[in-house]
């Protein structure tokens, strides 16, 4: 680090130099406050070292000559300026501190990353680095002259706190005070000695007092005491330096340590701000409502204006407000301003410009605040009397509004004059009102130069002077009236007024101090002319003034105590950051209620992970613009102190995202299919097996349920089909009836990761059971919210067993229960009354629920056949174990392929629409309703069909020896009989007494005998007493004559059927 | 004594469960009291699951649903009501029991045929008793018509019964042990006692029934609320005898804590009065007894545990 080593040993004589050229790069004038830099300049024009190493260790007393003007001219010094040893001490102090700075830049910038991301700043650094190359081509015998000699300041320990560089400060500290007095002592009194001097033996720098009186004419800024001085600042332009040294505080900013105590004072200025913007947006609106459209637009372009006209018409049909309709407009005419005006040339360049000016002035609120608004006469009530022509930045900005405005010149007297007339007002020096102006005032000359000079133009005057020019010149026929210029000629008027405009630009920044100059002619004539009377203001209303604004009056009061010590670029980071803070602020106001208790439903502040880069890149001295905070506007710098969330750094675990847990699952996957047997592919806990135990039980009586439902359902249709002459197809679609199955979680909630103990894991599965408690119970279907809250009550029930297990266990009682009797302990509290209930429950419910419905399964199976019946003997009982209707239906023909039943032959399949060769359930139904309908008779005729023509052979004598053994007694016995009964006849009819061959002799069964002669049933009287049956002898009997016998029985003998054999 | 309207089937019913023949007025009043109590609670809670169904009027199953967890009680019921059917369309065929017994005696002699006759009138008879809808197979859409084989799995259910029924008929015999046989004429009198039976209409204005429904309930539903009201007083009997053995046992053991001789007795002389009664049940014990029968119970309340609050809870149905 050769290059710092002048830094380290305080060469006074490197520093010189230094400063000298750095004077030269107009450096000091924007850090330095107006005086100051007055005061240096005298300095450094002496070109004496001596003198300036006094002035660095601070032996330089300020003593100011009062000149030939005399009260006239101290009355209205704009700033009261402290003679003697303290300013000088405060001002070596900044200087010391501007120097050093160079090197702390230059310092950082020889770090690893030159690379900058600012082009300026690294211009800047150029720039730095030529001084400090330059540093070290001086020679170096002076140098080491010097080195022992070398006075340290005791307080240049202040200045040490911002450098980095000196570790060995301490040690040179110590030993170097110890020299500092008699050191410091000899030094001065070697070099100084043409200088005068005080009685402490400090050098007094005399100073006529017009070198300040110059400055208190605002106009007359820097620029003019520059020339004197140096021939080269002219070359800097005004407005480039300011940009640079924009980003050069930013930079700075954060070498600084800031702390809280102006933000009070902000925030109120701030609100003062928003509350004056808020009295000039409704100062706008009342009038608004027919203006604004009309200046928003100007007179603008004449194709609009119909459509204006007809939106002014119609304005309360129109739902938009005033400013969204504004802003509808502006998107069709884009690339105009809000200022652009047709009629006006420059007008929206010029108002632009002023605008920004008056915004940015606004914005200082450090100094702004009291001139927002009008004086009030209740503020000061002699103000009128004073001041003839009030100002303040709101009526500016009403004035800009109104288009009051025609040059640049005409604007900026009217800020000058809010300044002049606070100055003139309030006359006394050390009124703290005076260091605003004075500061609002130089900042008004730094932006004022920003402003282009335009005088604006009435386009007909215009068109006038070059329908003039263009008559004079002859070159172009002339245009008659600028309403009927064409637009061709309009555009190209138009580009070249901006192209003269562009290049009056650039000689404006050429010339920017005549314009600077030019623009406020007004001011210094004005001045002297208040001046006069604002002497006799008495201080009485000062005071009063100062009351009216009590508050605000003390923080400034502080504020001006400060003002003196602060230095310029704390003034800048005030400045800069006003909003930003004012914002932090009331962001953490907000958190607060007004007796300073946390607003509980206010925003929390939270701590984003984004922030982190804000402050790692504070710490990297990167990137200081923070951007993205809400709080800060994008070319702020980043606020660490206010940033409440922001200054924790980053946790290094980054956390689980999707993805990392996406990869991680992955794996998982790949290790757990490589080996087969991993328990994570087995079935969870959550299904319950089906092969034993209660489940088992349970299944099996679910799925016996379904096959009932099954057999249920054809049976409800059969009887559809009985009753009903029609069935409809809908009507006979099953019942989609599922197989029950025990579905298991996905695999991919199995892995280790997820856990399966999850609330709403288990909820679900608790619930499956329960629905299957449900269905088993005879639920068809049920709705989830039922099935649901049934859930909750079996969760609700299960925790309760489970706490009063605990409660139990838990018991510190000394009569501690076995384990077993907790147990029943806690199933009786909980309804139980002994685990044998248990078993009954299981046995009663479930497995005679079992055994039921097996049965009523047989049974309802075995009914369904019995309706199928008639039609369906010949089909056995498998083919409807597979379901299978085409028994029924006939499907099967289809299969055969070909008119089966002759349905096509006789055009069924057209009048029944149908397409297969099938039949009709509704034609097979009627069939078997006839079929019921006839029943039992008509299926004992049908059943010996085939028999009915077998005649059945007489039985003769002959025959009874071929009958079954059994049997032939019985014949043998009725034959003997029958022959008897023949004979008898026989006699009485007196014919031959021979009996017929045995082949001639016919058995007569018994229906065939006479009445008399047949054994009679005995019938049963209603009281149920069975009175005897009177029998009749046989011989008494009637006979059948030998002819009926013969033939067939006679229908008196059909009518008794049973026959009691007698014996 | 105007109020009570059934003392003396109250005491009868008393003394088939156990009592003396003459417990005090002011007893049988107080259980008088809580029959009724019971009886009004049965129809309104009958009422309700009647609307539920969608009626107005009670059915028999509305009251069974009442009593369904008491399985013996209820087979109990379904056979005595089904006996009463049986009973009641015998009468109509006109011969009543006497001819079927006749009929029954004569079948061996007049032949196979017109026995069948016979028993099968006996099982259709049998078969008219009540089906309960919350059995198994009126889970499902359809029925199956014939109920020939129903009486198999039907004996299953009843062996519960049997067993609940051995044990009351054991308790009858116990009561009815050392009685002579005027005693137990009279007691198996007392067994018939009822508060409906022929005295429907006045049942129906002691139990304000006619306030409480809406409509009237046949006659069933009055039937069942007889056997019913039997079997309250029957088991608050029971509760309240309990409870007075209990209190003796403690009135003789602070007796011998005390010091005092239970044992000395005076000499009996001829005209002494006689000693050692039985002392009837008192209004109290019959307090105990039913605050006893109407204690809640774990399972009615094991949902509400660890829950907080006053569990209401509605009048049991004894």
């Amino acid at each position: 680090m050769a290059p710092l080593a002048t830094f380290e040993v305080n060469d006074e004589r490197k520093l010189f130099a230094l400063a000298k050229e750095m004077h030269k790069n107009l450096y000091f004038q924007t850090a330095l406050s107006n005086y100051q830099f007055q005061i240096l300049n005298k300095l450094l024009e002496q070109d004496d070292y001596s003198l300036w190493a006094n002035f660095l260790e601070g032996n330089c007393v300020l003593q100011i000559e009062k000149g030939e003007k005399p009260d006239a001219d101290s009355a209205s010094e704009p700033e009261s300026i402290e003679e003697g040893l303290k300013p000088m001490i405060l001002l070596a102090l900044n200087v010391r501190y501007l120097l050093y700075e160079k090197a702390i830049d230059f310092y950082y910038y020889e770090g690893p990353d030159p690379k900058k991301p600012h082009k300026r700043t690294t211009h800047q650094n150029e720039e730095d680095f030529q001084l400090i190359e330059l540093l070290d081509t001086l020679p170096d015998g002076e140098e080491s002259e010097q080195p022992k000699a070398q006075p340290q300041p005791a307080v240049r320990r202040e200045v040490d706190d911002y450098d980095d560089y000196d570790d060995d400060d301490g040690d040179d500290e110590n030993d170097s005070k110890a020299k500092a007095g008699d050191s410091g002592a000899a030094h001065s009194a070697g070099s100084a000695t043409e200088f005068e001097r005080n009685s402490q033996g400090a050098i007094v720098i005399k100073l006529p007092e017009a070198l300040f009186e110059t400055k208190a004419e605002p106009s007359e800024a820097p620029q003019t005491d520059q020339e004197p001085g140096n021939a080269s600042p002219s070359e800097v332009p005004p407005l480039t330096y300011t940009l640079e040294e924009h980003d050069l505080q930013i930079i700075n900013f954060n070498k600084i340590y800031h702390n809280f105590e102006y933000d009070r004072e902000t925030l109120l200025k701030r609100r003062k701000l928003e509350k004056s913007d808020m009295q000039l947006e409704n100062l706008k609106h009342p009038d608004g409502e027919d203006s604004v459209i009309p200046i928003s637009l100007g007179t603008a372009s004449h194709s609009l204006k119909h459509l204006l006209s007809t939106i002014q018409e119609r304005r309360d049909d129109i739902s938009l407000n005033d400013i969204e309709l504004r802003g509808l407009f502006m998107d069709i005419r884009k690339n105009r301003g809000k200022w652009a005006n047709d009629e006006r040339v420059g007008q929206e360049e010029l108002y632009e410009a002023c605008e920004k000016v008056l915004l940015d002035l606004r914005g200082n609120t450090e100094h702004s605040t009291p001139f927002l608004n009008k004086v009030s006469k209740r503020e000061a009530p002699n103000y009128g009397l004073i001041i003839k022509k009030p100002m303040d930045l709101n009526t500016v900005m009403k004035k800009l509004k109104a288009l009051s405005y025609n040059s640049k010149a005409e604007f900026v007297d009217d800020l000058m004059l809010i300044w002049n007339n606070c100055l003139t007002y309030n006359a006394d020096p050390k009124h703290f009102l005076r260091a605003h102006a004075i500061a609002m005032q130089k900042l008004t000359q730094k932006l004022a130069s920003s402003i282009p000079n335009i005088t604006i133009r009435v386009r007909s005057e215009l068109d006038k002077d070059e329908e003039n020019d263009a008559d004079a010149g002859g070159s172009t026929p002339a245009i008659k009236g600028g309403k009927k210029a064409s637009k061709k000629g309009r555009m190209r008027r138009r580009e070249e007024i901006i192209k003269a405009e562009e290049t009056e630009g650039l000689s404006d920044s050429h010339e920017s101090q005549a314009s600077s100059i030019e623009g406020t002619p007004l001011s210094p004539s004005k001045a002297p002319l208040i001046a006069p009377e604002s002497g006799s203001v008495p201080p009485e209303e000062n005071q009063e003034d100062e009351d009216e604004e009590a508050e605000e009056g003390e923080d400034e009061v502080r504020e001006e105590d400060n003002d003196g010590v602060q230095d310029t670029e704390l003034q800048a980071w005030k400045n800069l950051t006003a909003k930003s803070r004012a914002k932090y602020c009331a962001a953490r106001a907000a958190l607060f209620d007004d007796d300073y208790k946390i607003v509980m439903n206010a925003d929390a502040v939270t701590r984003e992970l984004g922030k982190m880069s804000d402050f790692n890149q504070f710490l990297d001295n990167k990137d200081f613009v923070s951007k993205g905070n809400k709080l800060l506007d994008n070319d702020e710098p980043y606020l660490l102190e206010y940033d409440v969330a922001g200054g924790i750094p980053g946790i290094e675990y980054e956390g689980v995202d999707d993805s990392s847990q996406e990869r991680y699952e992955n794996h998982m996957v790949e290790t757990l299919l490589q080996q087969p047997d991993a328990p994570e592919l087995g079935p969870s806990s959550l299904i319950l097996p089906t092969d034993r135990g209660l489940n088992k039980l349970y299944s099996g009586n679910l799925k016996e349920i379904q096959e009932i439902r099954k057999i249920c359902f054809k049976i409800s249709l059969i009887r559809q089909m009985q009753t009903l002459q029609f069935v409809h197809r809908t009507q006979m679609q099953k019942p989609e009836i599922d197989e029950l199955q025990e579905n298991d979680i996905d695999a991919v909630s199995k892995l280790q990761n997820h856990d399966i103990n999850d609330e709403s894991v288990q909820f679900v599965a608790l619930r499956r059971n329960i629905s299957k408690i449900a269905m088993h119970t005879g639920f068809e279907s049920t709705e989830l919210g039922a099935i649901n809250t049934l859930t909750q009550i079996a969760e609700q029930y299960m925790l309760n067993l489970a706490k009063t297990l605990k409660l139990h266990t838990e018991n510190s009682s000394r009569n501690q229960l076995s384990l077993e009797n907790i147990l029943l302990l806690s199933l009786l509290e909980n309804g139980v009354d002994k685990p044998a209930d248990l078993c009954t429950f299981v046995q009663e419910k479930v497995e005679k629920n079992r055994v039921k419905l097996k049965d009523l399964r047989v049974k309802l199976s075995g009914f369904l056949k019995d309706l199928l019946r008639p039609s369906l003997e010949s089909i056995n009982e498998k083919n409807f174990d597979d379901n299978s209707e085409q028994f029924t239906t006939g499907d099967f023909t289809s299969e055969l392929g070909d008119d089966f039943f002759g349905f096509k032959e006789l055009g069924l399949d057209k009048e029944f629409k149908m397409l297969t060769s099938s039949i009709p359930v509704y034609l097979l139904h009627s069939k078997l309703q006839n079929s019921f309908n006839l029943s039992g008779p008509t299926n004992k005729s049908s059943k010996y069909e085939d028999l009915k023509d077998w005649k059945v052979p007489r039985l003769t004598k002959e025959d009874v020896s071929k009958q079954i053994g059994l049997l032939q007694p019985f014949y043998l016995s009725l034959a003997s009989k029958l022959e008897a009964l023949y004979l008898k006849l026989q006699k009485r009819l007196g014919a031959s007494m021979e009996l017929p061959p045995p082949n001639k002799l016919y058995l007569l069964e018994d229906e065939e005998l006479p009445q008399k002669q047949r054994n009679i049933r005995p019938r049963l009287p209603p009281t149920g007493k069975i009175t005897l049956v009177k029998k009749k002898p046989l011989s008494s009997a009637l006979l059948l004559p030998e002819d009926e016998v013969a033939q067939d029985p006679g229908s008196e003998f059909l009518d008794s059927m049973d026959i009691v054999p007698q014996d | 004594m105007d109020k009570s309207r059934y003392r003396q089937e109250v005491q009868q019913m008393m003394f088939v469960s156990g009592e003396t023949t003459d417990p005090p007025i002011e007893t049988t009043l107080l259980i008088e009291d809580i029959v009724r109590g019971q009886v009004i609670e049965i129809l309104l809670q009958a009422t309700k699951t009647a609307s539920l169904r969608g009626t107005r009027s009670i059915a028999p199953e509305d009251v069974i649903f009442l009593i369904r967890h008491d399985k013996a009680k209820v087979i109990r019921l379904i056979t005595y009501l089904s006996w009463k059917d049986v009973r009641k369309n015998a009468k109509d065929e006109g011969g009543g029991t006497e001819s079927l017994m006749e009929q029954e005696a004569g079948a061996p002699a007049s032949g196979s045929g017109q026995t069948s006759d016979q028993s099968k009138m006996i099982t259709r008879y049998k078969k008219l008793k009540i089906r309960l809808p919350w059995e198994v197979q009126f889970m499902f859409s359809e029925q199956h018509y014939d109920a020939s084989e129903e009486a198999q799995d039907e004996d299953e259910e009843e062996k519960a019964a049997t067993l609940v029924s051995l044990k009351r008929l054991k308790m009858a015999d116990e009561r009815t042990k050392n009685m002579t046989k005027e005693e137990y004429v009279h007691w198996s009198e007392c067994r018939q006692a009822s508060f409906t039976f022929r005295k429907a209409k006045k049942f129906r204005e002691w139990a304000q029934i006619a306030q409480i429904c809406e409509t009237r309930p046949n006659d069933d539903v009055i039937d069942i609320l007889g056997f019913l009201t039997f079997e309250i007083v029957c088991s608050i009997t029971e509760e309240a005898m309990e409870i007075k053995a209990a209190e003796e046992r403690l009135f003789q053991q602070s007796l011998l804590k005390t010091g005092k001789e239970v044992a000395k007795r005076k000499r009996k002389y001829l005209f002494d009065k006689p000693d050692e009664l039985v002392k009837p049940i008192q209004p109290h014990h019959v307090e105990e007894a039913w605050r006893r029968l109407q204690s809640m119970k774990f399972e009615h309340k094991a949902i509400r545990s660890f829950g907080g609050g006053m569990i209401r809870s509605q009048t049991r149905v004894i």
